[in-house]
């Protein structure tokens, strides 16, 4: 998978120009310093490209329904798209089949951030992003993911990240960095 | 009684109406704050009756409310989908909603303006339009509202499993793989011609399009949620609209009839400025059940 963005409606203020390569299989790392645009990039990549993403802020979902509720919609609009194996196996080393009653509002980070993952990451794309998948997750947790990026083994996978030390799997790592007002690959 | 049923039907069908548009677009724009009033569709619609009615005056044809509905649907059509295409951008709904407030206000002075001239030349002017009522409701009336919401049950069976993806969350849904633009230009579409069916026929019901959805979403049918907000829920808010219509029919002040939509903005905007007192913090708000 080919990767190019130069110049992009997200990022208003600096001019980007980054290519690279995925193949399926491979895990890419993002990096780079807080600010200088590393989400935006990632809604960028999301919106011309034909990938999955897991979003970095909280969830935009509306109305405040209960976790089974949910995971009930998910299943019944992705019928077609979803690894329900890879699914129902991470919904359960989530916890999230425990706390099925608990409504959206109630949720912590962490629990919101485990919700987000289930309902990204699992969907038949040639490509997954996650955009720091690992925010608000406790050790256990980031445990739990690294088996789960294991488990994506036919796909690319983009991983957006400043923080990787908790990253086990191998991974082809880009430098972002911002240059002239322009963000791109750190040489 | 032929023309009490009609007219009380109508009244029951635009808060209805209301209710839906009032759901979809807050659906829409992820938006508490968000209704066909505060984005400036009720400012839109009153102020292309202004222009139409001007033209009919001047060039002195007659103009009944069904012919002047027609007339403007193409134009709500094509508004709709322009809307649709903008909300598709990076857009901030904060601020669109004042932009909206103050279009509004804006309207409001050009009307006060045209009132003023065409009194002063002796014209007809249509006064009511700013405060909605259902005194001159009809069979004609009630047959456009009754196309306007069959536009609607058509659609939620066309999009259901997009209404259900879409209420998911946009990152969710876009990741799921269907495609939004025609679902969301059919809902701008919808509102736009709503907003213009009821204000055409009755006048504006300003806030009634934000608060309805938000009585919706506080009933009991917490377990469907988007079902029963827009269906039961706006079933209800119709019956409310009904009750304060029949209520201004048969207790009239002085032998004259408070229109409802006095009524309905003094409640509407006292409602707004509770609302905003309460989430000076998070305008964004989560649409919360009743726990």
């Amino acid at each position: 998978m080919n990767f190019k963005v130069e110049n992009s409606n997200f990022l208003p203020h600096i001019g980007c120009s980054i290519a690279f390569d995925v193949s399926p299989g491979e895990v890419m790392l993002l990096k780079g310093e807080n600010g200088i645009g590393k989400s935006s990039l990632a809604k960028e990549l999301y919106k011309t490209n034909f990938i999955s993403l897991v979003a970095q802020e909280s969830s935009d979902i509306f109305y405040d329904r209960n976790i089974n509720r949910v995971k009930k919609l998910f299943l019944e609009s992705s019928v077609k798209v979803l690894n329900k194996d890879l699914f129902d196996k991470y919904w359960d080393r989530f916890n999230l089949s425990k706390k099925e009653d608990r409504f959206l509002s109630s949720l912590s980070g962490g629990e919101a951030q485990m919700l987000k993952i289930c309902l990204g990451a699992f969907l038949e794309r040639e490509t997954i992003l996650l955009d720091e998948p690992s925010q608000n997750l406790d050790e256990n947790m980031k445990n739990v993911l690294n088996d789960l990026i294991s488990d994506l083994k036919h796909k690319a996978v983009i991983i957006i990240e400043h923080d990787s030390n908790w990253l086990k799997h191998p991974a082809k790592v880009i430098q972002l960095t911002v240059e002239n007002n322009i963000l791109v690959r750190e040489s | 009684m032929d023309y009490l049923l009609p007219r009380l039907i109508c009244s029951f069908l635009t808060g209805v109406i209301l209710s839906q548009s009032g759901s979809l677009i807050q659906m829409n724009s992820r938006n508490v704050l968000a209704s066909p009033s505060t984005l400036g569709f009720d400012g839109v619609a009153i102020f292309w009756i202004l222009v139409y009615h001007s033209i009919m005056v001047f060039t002195q044809a007659d103009h009944p409310a069904a012919i002047l509905f027609l007339t403007g649907v193409p134009v709500f059509v094509l508004f709709g989908w322009f809307f649709s295409r903008f909300m598709r951008t990076q857009v901030n709904i904060s601020r669109l909603v004042l932009i909206g407030l103050t279009f509004n206000l804006l309207v409001g002075a050009v009307f006060s303006l045209w009132q003023f001239l065409f009194l002063a030349f002796n014209l007809p002017f249509p006064v009511e339009l700013w405060f909605g009522h259902f005194r001159f409701a009809e069979l004609i009336s009630l047959v456009i509202l009754l196309a306007t919401e069959l536009i609607f049950v058509i659609g939620w069976f066309i999009f259901k499993k997009r209404f259900y993806s879409f209420s998911l969350g946009k990152s969710i849904s876009a990741n799921i793989g269907h495609d939004y633009s025609t679902f969301q230009a059919f809902i701008f579409i919808f509102v736009a011609i709503g907003t213009f069916a009821v204000v055409s026929l009755f006048g504006a019901f300003s806030f009634l399009g934000l608060i309805f959805p938000l009585v919706a979403r506080r009933f009991w049918f917490r377990k469907h949620d988007l079902w029963g907000e827009l269906f039961p829920g706006a079933i209800i808010n119709g019956i409310f609209l009904l009750t304060i219509d029949a209520l201004c029919y048969f207790l009239p002040i002085y032998g004259a009839e408070v229109p409802v939509g006095l009524i309905a903005t003094a409640v509407g905007a006292v409602s707004l400025i509770f609302l905003l007192w309460k989430s000076d913090s998070h305008l964004e708000i989560l649409a919360k059940n009743q726990k």
